[in-house]
């Protein structure tokens, strides 16, 4: 999938290529060896357990978190420095968003004022062009004009989430990554910002690195998904065939747990005594086969 | 024997008499699981902590919550006190909110038997053979543990025996998976009505997660802005909802099996009862909503397996 924001030498190519990451905390590794490829416009989940290393695999491609090893592509050059100059070419490629973009957001400003600044960063210009500017973000996820003039104490959940979305777009970044980004929304909500990032996919071309828990989410927000677990990626592929027939007894833990009509609890006990069986991890390779579909 | 009914229980708060919650009505029986579901602010642990006869302070209510044959709302403190000791366990979303982290798990375990007179040898013959239950590994070493050597699922375990300690009539749990991962969601809901079933307990399991509670619940009850908008058989609830708010959340939520559908979106968000318009508290965000729906606060009336407060239960979108 292309859009307007996809041309250029380049843009043939992954927008976004990892190897090899891993980090260590003190004894613990928290990322071992994960590496994959997210073309233009495409939209690749990170799923598994707290604590598997998918935020921390988020944090490093968006250069908050050093990597112990490995690389980091964006838009074709090495992402990991950590100049201003290379700071500011990684924002203007790649945002991020959080479950609680509370934090992201200056208590003290208004939304509509926040959305402003990366803007003003990195494409500065007259003040007028750039108020529009807010005006057009603000519509685009749709927020009214008042609530842009609010403080974020006073907006929602929904339209805080959609805030930080319009304020990850103002420098039509190429790249979004999101963590948890819908896990803390009431479903009815959830829906509205799940359409908003369709629609947002559709019309610009952007890809987007979607970490979550939600099997369901992930299902359907992606088109290629990994499974990990321990700081490693156990399976890989696209997201339907991930689904239906899981290949790794640990992905297939993931979804028995789902609950559904007819929830059979048993099976999740055996698909546990099933990985508990297992001698270890096996890995899979760094970037997808010709099919996108390896096995692991 | 009933182990909770609800009935007819509204709730305010403070001098301008806010709203928190109307004509809420829920039954569970002897060994029976029922759901309560909604979205946040919807009152479902208001309703939930009323079985325990804990109100908001300044709280007035109305109505009638009666828990294993006690008037709660009638009842005194230590009649309170000896139900919430004897009669009814809640387990809450957090178990680390539950535990005192300066205590040892044994000491959690047995206070609760050792205020009932079991003396202290049987009370900690008690609390290893809960621990066992519940699936502890090593139950005499974790009675000597405190609450920060367990993960949130192991403790979450604990706060399980400790709640089932007391062989309750009601068990109270209110989102106790929310904060857990699905694989030990899966192991805990196990447990729960492995030991629900062992004890014939009466469990009231509040999430706000519709395919769980349709997953597991014997019947569930839907709340929007402080009132229950239907009841259903868990089954019945997840193939063919009737009111348009449960239909509505079924139709938000994706899902990982089956087609793939497009989610719908809702518009507006949840209201609380005090934000919600007259009439049909859902009526500003139904597709289905007419000017009848702002006349009065719809009477439930049965649709299928279901019954709905909605005019227009079952009906399709135009
Ligand atoms: N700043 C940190 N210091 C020490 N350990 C950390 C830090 N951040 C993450 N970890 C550890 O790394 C592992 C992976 O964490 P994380 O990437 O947050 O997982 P996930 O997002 O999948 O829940 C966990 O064991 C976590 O405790
Ligand atoms: N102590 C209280 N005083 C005033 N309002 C309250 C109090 N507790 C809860 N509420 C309000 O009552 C509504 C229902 O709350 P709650 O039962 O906690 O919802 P749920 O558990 O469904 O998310 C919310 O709007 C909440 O803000
Ligand atoms: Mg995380
Ligand atoms: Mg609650």
């Amino acid at each position: 999938m292309t859009g307007p924001g996809t041309t250029g030498p380049e843009k043939t190519g992954p927008v976004l290529s990892v190897r090899g990451l891993v980090k260590r905390f003190g004894d613990v590794t928290a990322v071992d060896g994960v590496g994959f490829d997210l073309l233009p416009g495409a939209s690749l989940g990170l799923v598994g357990e707290s604590g598997s290393g998918k935020t921390t695999t988020a944090r490093i491609v968006a250069g908050l978190e050093r990597a112990t090893a490995g690389t980091v592509e964006l838009a074709g050059a090495p992402a990991g420095g950590r100049s201003r100059r290379d700071r500011l070419r990684r924002a203007r490629h790649l945002q991020m968003i959080f479950q609680d973009p509370y934090g992201s957001f200056d208590p003290r400003r208004t939304v509509a004022q926040s959305i402003a600044e990366p803007i003003a960063l990195h494409a500065p210009g007259p003040a007028a062009a750039r108020h529009a500017r807010v005006r057009e973000l603000l519509d685009q996820v749709g927020l009214s004009a008042r609530a842009g003039d609010s403080l974020p104490r006073d907006l929602s959940g929904g339209q805080r989430q959609r805030a930080a979305i319009a304020r990850a777009l103002g420098v039509a970044p190429r790249v979004l990554i999101l963590d948890e980004a819908v896990a803390a929304l009431d479903v009815s909500v959830q829906a509205q910002i799940l359409t908003l990032l369709d629609a947002l996919r559709r019309d610009t071309g952007i890809a987007y690195l979607f970490v979550g828990h939600d099997l369901a989410v992930v299902r359907h927000i992606t088109d290629e998904v990994l499974v990990m677990r321990r700081g490693r990626v156990v399976e890989r592929g696209g997201t339907e065939r991930v689904l239906r027939e899981p290949r790794h007894p640990y992905t297939r833990l993931l979804l028995d747990s789902v609950p559904v009509p007819g929830w059979d609890l048993e099976r999740v006990a055996r698909d546990r005594r099933a990985l508990d069986g297992l001698p270890d991890d096996p890995d899979v390779p760094d970037s997808p086969s010709p099919d996108g579909d390896p096995t692991c | 024997m009933t182990a909770l009914a609800i009935e007819g229980l509204g709730l305010t708060v403070g001098a301008g008499a806010v709203p928190l919650l109307d004509g809420v009505g829920v039954r569970v029986g002897a060994g029976e699981t029922v759901g309560l579901v909604g979205e946040s602010g919807s009152g479902k642990s208001l309703t939930a902590r009323s079985a325990l006869g804990m109100l908001p302070r300044g709280a007035r209510a109305t109505g009638r919550v009666t828990v294993a044959g006690t008037d709660v709302l009638a009842a005194g403190r230590r009649e309170l006190r000896e139900l919430r000791r004897t009669r009814v366990s809640m387990v809450f979303q957090d178990p680390r909110a539950a535990v005192n982290p300066v205590r040892r798990v044994g000491d959690y375990l047995t206070e609760g038997l050792r205020a009932r007179g079991v003396p202290a040898r049987a009370a900690t013959e008690r609390a290893l053979d809960l621990l066992a239950q519940v699936g502890l590994r090593d139950p005499r070493g974790a009675l000597r543990r405190y609450p920060h050597e367990f993960s949130g699922g192991m403790l979450q375990r604990v706060v399980i025996a400790g709640a089932l300690a007391t062989e309750p009539a009601l068990l109270l749990a209110d989102e106790p998976t929310t904060a857990l991962d699905v694989t030990t969601q899966a192991e805990v809901v196990g447990l729960l009505k492995e030991l629900q079933k062992a004890h014939g307990t009466g469990m009231l399991f509040v999430t706000h997660d519709l395919d769980l509670a349709a997953a597991i619940c014997d019947r569930v009850y839907v709340m929007y802005a402080g009132r229950i908008v239907e009841e259903a058989p868990g089954a019945a609830l997840f193939g063919a909802p009737a009111h348009p708010y449960t239909r509505a959340l079924l139709e938000a939520s994706p899902s990982v099996r089956g087609e793939r559908a497009a989610v719908k979106a809702v518009r507006g968000r949840p209201r609380s009862l005090a934000e919600a318009p007259g009439g049909c508290a859902f009526r500003d965000r139904c597709p289905l909503a007419g000017d009848d729906c702002a006349r009065a606060v719809p009477g439930t009336r049965r649709h299928g397996a279901s019954l709905a407060a909605c005019l227009r239960a079952g009906e399709e979108p135009r």
